[in-house]
């Protein structure tokens, strides 16, 4: 019984793990290409997971259709207005704000996205209100499946796990094997010489970070049937996002991958098995640091993350 | 250049000096208009000024951006919630012990985050930080305290049995001369060789290293500095609301520090206290018209860092002089 129990747990852990990536590839880009300290990726996050809760509620109400299929169409259709707008908010963002502050220094990206971030709480709070806003799952997506005999799985988590694989395969072969992707690995190794070689650079800037602003918003609007979104909920994701992309490597897309699914799985099984063994009092407190402690290990050995990309 | 003593130095007086002497007499005077509310703020001020001022050790001579500042101003705090849970009252404990631990928890924390430069330094300083912050809410004392109910302080660590430091004013006076202490002795640090071999590792560390100096354990003899200086104001930041929780230790509150810092002017010790006034008064200001306060304070900052680089302190310092440029 308790084998089947830390299957799921595991499961719930890769789930989780996948969600991480979605962050992590476009956050760890965005350094690598642009050196850009960027706070507001987890801002993206959650205003992705509003505007995605928004549209969907808004097309039910606009077709009236209460159909299992037509409501899960429903439902993908609001899941890709939400990405949608969050790319645009995100190309919008670099274009006005971002693509001026890529010449100060790290501080600088620290102040003025954190001024952003504490703009757009607010601003999520007075769109939509303070209090979580839910949105039901897709009716076809809502019984549990059988994976093996005796062994039932959220049909939704597995769902979302196989959209955030495929995207990242899709982002692989992106990166591997397309001109843009092959610009993008370019910028991460040498922005400078990209530029001189009369690529437009502004534009591959703008590209990267819709991008990761789209990515992020995947992350929070599929995310959002799990946990309700409401304001703030970024932050925390933002936080491990950085420590995914620390024990990763800055830039490595490959390193943000193995380490989101490390983070995940250590984060999961911390909740479930510490307090098993440790006791409902130091339990919990255990497990709520031990991705960090994980962290401190990882840097303790390899300052610069597992999978650092060519330069520091 | 001529030598600089504490305050005025040897050029002649000008508007800096002004400013910050009017500065000192508002917060020596405030106490005497019998406003509660006004000594509050005041008494907010002092204690905010003196992690900012330890944070601008770390930021503004060291050049590294510590995003984690609050995890000292929640562990001096907690020092002191604990001790008094423990029946343990008296000051001369209670504020050295909340000190020994901060440094105790930057010698941990230095050892694996200054191993790291850049970007790096930013995220792990934030992630220990927001570590703490888990383990303050999760740890609970008893049935009714600790975690998300944080800890209370029934009266103020008492120091000299005939101060009475349930007086705002009292507490408030004892806060600034706390302050003018945290000052001087910043002042005599940051002008010290060891305070000249620290902003060398800033500005070119590999030239610091050939010349014979250990970087990672000056560094690291920074952090402590910086850690205890901001574990003592973490207590009496406990003191003053008599009351702390895991917010203390939130990652806002930390960028909300590194605000004050660069704002005011990093790398010159009076203006993060500058900076710390301007955002309380600010917070008081526009929060009593709106409860969306953030939402203008936000897009300021973005204004402040695309054209105002120098922080205020910097706009009234005479031209050509003072220190690097805190990066």
């Amino acid at each position: 019984m308790t084998g089947l129990l830390i299957a799921e747990q595991i499961l719930n852990g890769v789930q989780l793990g996948i969600m991480l990536f979605l962050m992590a590839a476009g956050l760890t880009l965005i350094f690598g290409i642009m050196d850009f300290v960027n706070l507001t990726h987890g801002s993206l996050y959650m205003l992705g997971g509003f505007f995605g809760a928004q549209s969907i509620a808004w097309l039910t109400a606009l077709t009236g259709w209460t159909d299992v299929w037509p409501l899960t169409v429903v439902f993908t259709l609001g899941v890709l207005l939400g990405v949608l707008i969050t790319v645009a908010l995100g190309a919008v963002l670099e274009f006005s704000i971002f693509r001026r502050l890529y010449v100060g220094s790290h501080l600088d990206h620290v102040l003025a996205t954190f001024g952003l971030l504490l703009f757009f709480n607010e601003f999520a709070k007075i769109l939509f209100g303070s209090e979580p806003m839910d949105v039901p799952k897709p009716p076809s997506l809502i019984t549990p499946i059988e994976l093996v005999p005796g062994m039932t799985y959220s049909s939704y988590r597995l769902a979302i796990t196989a959209v955030g694989i495929a995207v990242a395969i899709g982002l692989y072969l992106l990166i591997s094997r397309t001109r843009i992707g092959m610009l993008i690995r370019a910028g991460a190794s040498n922005r400078e010489m990209v530029g001189g070689l009369g690529m437009n650079i502004n534009r591959l800037y703008t590209l990267v970070f819709a991008l990761g602003a789209g990515l992020a918003a995947l992350a929070g609007v599929m995310t959002t049937p799990l946990t309700s979104v409401q304001v703030g909920i970024g932050e925390e994701i933002m936080i491990l996002t950085f420590v995914v992309i620390v024990i990763g490597g800055i830039g490595s897309i490959r390193g943000a991958f193995f380490a989101s699914i490390l983070i995940g799985v250590i984060d999961t099984m911390g909740r479930f098995l510490l307090p098993m063994f440790l006791g409902y009092t130091a339990g919990p407190a255990v497990a709520a640091m031990a991705i960090y402690l994980a962290m401190a290990c990882v840097l303790f050995f390899r300052p610069s993350g597992l999978f650092a990309a060519g330069r520091g | 250049m001529a030598p600089r003593s504490f305050l005025f130095g040897a050029q002649k007086f000008d508007l800096r000096h002004a400013i910050m002497l009017a500065g000192f007499a508002v917060l020596l005077i405030v106490p005497l208009f019998g406003d509660a509310y006004l000594v509050r703020i005041a008494s907010r001020i002092v204690v905010l000024s003196m992690v900012a001022v330890s944070l601008d050790i770390l930021l503004g001579y060291g050049g590294l951006i510590s995003f984690g500042h609050a995890m000292f101003l929640g562990s001096g705090g907690y020092v002191v919630g604990v001790l008094a849970f423990f029946g343990v009252e008296n000051g001369f404990v209670a504020y050295p012990a909340a000190i020994l631990l901060s440094v105790t928890l930057a010698a941990l924390v230095g050892l694996i985050v200054l191993r790291t430069v850049g970007v790096y330094f930013i995220m792990i300083t934030l992630a220990f930080a927001q570590m703490l912050y888990y383990l303050a809410n999760a740890i609970r004392i008893g049935e009714d305290y600790g975690g998300d109910e944080g800890l209370p302080l029934s009266r103020r660590s008492p120091l000299f049995g005939i101060l009475n430091f349930d007086d705002p004013a009292v507490f408030h006076y004892f806060a600034l001369a706390v302050l003018l202490a945290i000052l001087f002795v910043s002042y005599k640090l940051v002008h010290s060789r060891f305070g000249r071999v620290i902003e060398a590792c800033r500005d070119n560390e590999r030239r610091a290293k050939s010349l014979g100096y250990d970087t990672f354990r000056y560094r690291l003899v920074a952090f402590m500095i910086s850690g205890g200086i901001a574990g003592l104001a973490g207590a009496m930041h406990m003191n003053l609301q008599k009351f702390v929780s895991p917010d203390e230790l939130h990652w806002i509150i930390s960028g909300d520090l590194l605000i004050m810092v660069i704002v005011g002017g990093a790398n010159s010790l009076i203006g993060p206290i500058i900076g710390t006034s301007v955002f309380v008064l600010l917070e008081e200001g526009i929060s009593n018209y709106t409860e969306h306060w953030m939402a203008i304070f936000g897009p300021l900052l973005i204004l402040v860092v695309l054209f105002g680089r120098r922080g205020i302190y910097g706009l009234i310092r005479p031209r050509g002089e003072g220190g690097g440029e805190g990066r």
